[in-house]
């Protein structure tokens, strides 16, 4: 078996291309199957997958990705639910220890879940990602981004003004136990000893519940 | 509070389409002409220079072969990578396997190179006898006399090798400036050769050496083992798509590379080639074997040149530098396919991991330094024969690879799709063939030891994938098991807003 | 600061219209303005936010949808020169009023002149098919903003940098491992990369290769 995942993905439009980017960045193999002519050549320009120029809901375009060597296949066409769902059973036929993970739509985790291994509802994580952003410009300053293992979760911090944190290096500040700056200055820089905490910029922070009070109460005054 | 702030390593610069053609160019013209041009000389006279001629226009088949499925698979494994897409476990192994060692016998190759030339340079300032008149140096312990191009054949060896497993330091940008500097260096070779002309003494350059242009009994067929020897001066393009992630614009600057720094490659060896039988003649060029060029220069570029004070240094120079970076090149070239083998998990995982504190494919280089190491103890045309050989057999494998991906695979998006498919693959495999052929029955007659480490080699390859293949298959549940977990968790990142 | 926001979504599209719901379950005040009729008739059955048919860049308009009174007007249809156009003659009318636009590349750094949040949707819905896709070993936080890469990545048996001190292993130029397992602790340069324990680490994505490398072998 090889360290690096080979993953076939369908549909090489926006969630397709990106989630190839994402993969191909951590060093494993991609192939894209895309039928539209101009996505095409868009996508072989970026140089990020090995990409075949047909519609992924034929058999025969499906073998050629190659899916006995490939660990994944994703289908991530935005044609619904049911394209997905029926490129995934496909390619199970043609190899029938290929993981499967399908993009659905709104409402329809239920149903489809116990089709294929994984379902993924993109327009779901856009939605949260633009409820954050709406939150922040509109002054909230503290957002749940995500909980990540039981009473771990990450927040989203603006610096406020006259914050007791604000305009402080890193180093000078004194953290509570179980509270880590992960990625600082609207996610765009590093955390590292002499990063300064400026007002009106975005930190992201992993908290214990414990002691995300004190925690908000650093960022926010 | 407290992070880590270790010392970082920087990542890799991205590549032009110029540092591209140089890392292709860097390596085929940095040893090959060097080490190659007297060794060729000596099989087939004069017509060295068709040899190099012919064996430019065999390679550039395979080279539209690579062009075209480096602009489509987006992966920097070189060759291999690209067998591996589309052929079974096995051939693919036997490939990585194969195009493995055709690099580290190469390395050997260039090391022995180094060594003469670097004993001629030493000798022009007269630190040193020639280099055919050293005499042996005892090891004090052993008693027993080594050769002194060996041990530094062995030390420019171990030394690179130290330099890559410590550290990720030699970049695309270097080799270019590496190349231009021994283009530069050939190029005033070159010109110095043929102002030469007409000077009446004994090595001015002249077109009498290359009459007759075939000598010897065999006539015009003996160029067939010398291309075959030779072939190796040519392999450099596998080099430019082992960084094809680093290059910028890939889909376009890849094919432009390979097909560019082949051209501009074959111009040279043809120019230094002609120079050099043209001023030294055939013969004396075949005498002087691995320092071949290097004698040439000494011969005609002038003398009481300030700070060098001989002309002819800056050639020798240049052939020390040359076999020192190409020798750099396939240290790295070789670690690579290890690594690509160990990351496809042909090999065993270990070799498919990077060092945790050098960053480096630390056990990928160790292992490629084993073999290098104790190649240097061939003689320099074995070394070049085992190598010319395991190149053309991965080449034919890699234009074979061509011509499956377009039957099983016609709907893959080809960015380059080389003219007159399928002609170009199938000249390639026959050329290629033909050549495999012509050189194994030469070396059945003329070295019989190269014959048998490249069949040991290919043996230890079979007995090695039998070997893993059993290694891994006690494993294999725990690995289902993983696998498994990983596609059954449940994670649902959209219930928990 | 407390209390419920104003917020005008243009564009009531998958993407539009989960963050009105989003929102609406967190008990802000939404209007939604979509051009598409059929858009408008599949969900005004779901009562959470008024809504306006018509043309988001049109003055008349915004102004009906209460643009005096709004806090936020975010602009999230499928298409990054209208909602600009949008957000622009929302600032126009109202100067006091936050804008967020809905971009469709990652280019957006020169949108940010013109407004004060951006949204990159397919980055979000990428990264979680990224997850799915990769198993639960490695997980990138999915919906947090700009170009860094969050992940939480399990420690592999056997990966080269398995029990070893933080200082002992060279990690790549932009790249941090920020916390031990679980987050509990900051990491430190003795913190011990503990096989089957998970750690929050910042990458640049031109380094997660060497990262995934040493952390998962």
């Amino acid at each position: 078996m090889s360290a690096d995942l080979r993953v076939v993905i369908v549909g090489g439009q926006h969630v397709g291309y990106h989630a190839a980017r994402h993969l191909s960045e951590r060093g494993h193999d991609v192939v894209i199957i895309e039928k539209d002519r101009a996505r095409v050549e868009f996508l072989s320009e970026q140089y990020d997958a090995t990409i075949i120029q047909g519609d992924g809901g034929r058999r025969a375009i499906l073998r050629q990705a190659g899916l006995d060597r490939s660990d994944v296949i994703a289908a991530l066409t935005g044609y619904g639910a049911m394209t997905n769902i029926g490129i995934c059973t496909m390619a199970t036929k043609i190899d029938s220890d290929i993981g499967t993970v399908a993009r659905i739509g709104h409402g329809e985790r239920d149903e489809y879940a116990g089709l294929v291994d994984q379902v993924v509802y993109p327009e779901m994580l856009a939605a949260r990602a633009a409820t954050n952003e709406i939150m922040h410009v509109a002054g909230r300053g503290v957002q749940t981004v995500e909980s990540v293992t039981g009473d771990l979760s990450l927040l989203e911090l603006t610096v406020a003004e006259d914050a007791p944190a604000a305009d402080r290096e890193l180093r000078d500040v004194v953290f509570p136990k179980g509270a880590v700056v992960v990625a600082g200055r609207d996610n765009n820089q590093l955390p590292g000893p002499d990063m300064v905490l400026e007002p009106g910029y975005r930190y992201l922070v992993a908290v214990k519940a414990n002691v995300s009070d004190e925690v908000v109460q650093l960022f926010r005054g | 509070m407290r992070l880590v702030s270790n010392e970082k390593r920087s990542p890799t610069a991205e590549l032009g389409l110029l540092d591209a053609t140089m890392i292709g160019m860097g390596a085929m013209i940095g040893a090959g002409i060097f080490v190659l041009t007297g060794l060729a000389a000596e099989i087939s006279g004069p017509a060295a220079i068709i040899v190099f001629a012919l064996n430019g226009v065999v390679t550039a088949f395979t080279g539209l072969s690579y062009a075209e499925l480096a602009a489509s698979i987006p992966k920097s494994g070189g060759g291999y990578a690209f067998v591996r897409e589309i052929f079974d476990d096995f051939a693919s192994f036997i490939m990585g396997w194969m195009l493995w060692f055709a690099y580290m016998i190469a390395g050997a190759l260039y090391a022995l190179g180094f060594a003469p030339n670097f004993i001629e340079l030493l000798h022009v300032y007269d630190l040193t006898a020639a280099p055919g008149e050293v005499g042996a140096v005892i090891i004090p312990v052993l008693g027993i006399g080594v050769p002194p191009r060996f041990i530094l054949a062995f030390v420019a060896v171990a030394g690179l090798v130290a330099l890559n497993a410590a550290s990720t330091a030699a970049s695309g940008s270097a080799e270019t400036v590496f190349t231009i500097i021994k283009v530069t260096i050939l190029v005033v070779f070159v010109a110095f050769g043929f102002l030469s002309a007409g000077g009446g003494s004994e090595t001015s350059f002249t077109f009498q050496n290359f009459d007759p242009l075939f000598t010897g009994g065999s006539g015009p067929f003996s160029i067939l083992p010398a291309m075959g020897l030779t072939f190796i001066a040519f392999e450099g393009y596998d080099l430019i798509t082992t960084v094809t992630e680093e290059v910028e614009n890939p889909r376009e600057n890849i094919p432009k590379a390979i097909f560019i720094s082949l051209a501009a490659t074959v111009v040279v060896y043809l120019l230094v080639v002609t120079v050099a039988i043209g001023t030294l003649g055939a013969t004396e060029l075949a005498a002087a074997g691995e320092a071949g060029i290097a004698e040439a220069a000494t011969s005609f570029m002038p003398e009481n040149v300030p700070i060098i004070q001989n002309g002819g240094a800056l050639i020798v120079f240049g052939a020390v530098f040359s076999t020192i970076t190409a020798l750099n090149a396939v240290v790295i070239a070789s670690s690579r396919v290890a690594f690509s083998m160990g990351r496809e998990g042909q090999l065993l995982p270990s070799v498919g991991q990077i060092h945790h504190r050098f960053g480096t494919p630390f056990v990928a280089v160790l292992l490629s330094a084993v073999v290098m190491l104790g190649s240097v103890a061939l003689p320099t045309t074995s070394a070049g024969n085992m190598s010319s050989l395991f190149f053309l057999l991965s080449f034919i494998i890699v234009n074979v690879a061509v011509i499956r991906l377009r039957r099983e695979r016609p709907a893959m998006n080809r960015p380059y799709e080389m003219p007159f498919y399928p002609a170009p693959p199938l000249i390639g495999i026959a050329l290629n063939l033909l050549l495999t052929g012509v050189l194994i029955t030469y070396l059945l007659r003329t070295d019989r030891l190269a014959i048998l480490l490249s069949v040991g080699w290919i043996a230890l390859g079979g007995i090695a994938y039998l070997g893993l293949n059993r290694y891994r298959t006690p494993s294999d549940p725990a690995e289902t098991d993983a696998d498994g977990s990983a596609t059954d968790s449940t994670m649902t990142p959209e219930g928990e807003a | 600061m407390t209390g419920d926001r104003d917020v005008i979504i243009a564009g009531g599209g998958r993407v539009g219209f989960a963050a009105a719901e989003l929102l609406a379950d967190r008990g802000h005040d939404i209007t939604i303005i979509e051009r598409d009729e059929q858009v408008i008739e599949s969900i005004a059955d779901k009562w959470v936010a008024t809504l306006i048919t018509g043309d988001a860049t049109d003055p008349a308009l915004i102004e009906q949808a209460g643009i005096e009174s709004a806090d936020v007007v975010a602009a999230l249809t499928g298409e990054a020169g209208l909602n600009l156009a949008v957000c622009l003659a929302a600032s126009e009318l109202s100067p006091d009023i936050r804008t967020v636009a809905r971009i469709d590349s990652e280019t957006g750094d020169s949108y940010t002149r013109f407004v004060d949040g951006i949204v990159f949707p397919e980055r979000a819905g990428a990264r979680v098919a990224v997850n799915e896709i990769s198993g639960s070993d490695v997980t990138t936080l999915s919906d947090v903003p700009g170009p860094l890469e969050i992940m939480h990545i399990r420690v592999a048996e056997g990966a080269p940098a398995a029990g070893k001190q933080l200082s002992e292993v060279r990690f790549p130029a932009g790249s941090v491992v920020v916390s031990d397992d679980g987050g509990s602790q900051i990491a430190r340069s003795d913190t011990e990369l503990i096989p089957g324990n998970q750690y929050f680490v910042a990458v640049e994505p031109n380094v997660a290769d060497e990262v995934m490398n040493l952390l998962r072998g």
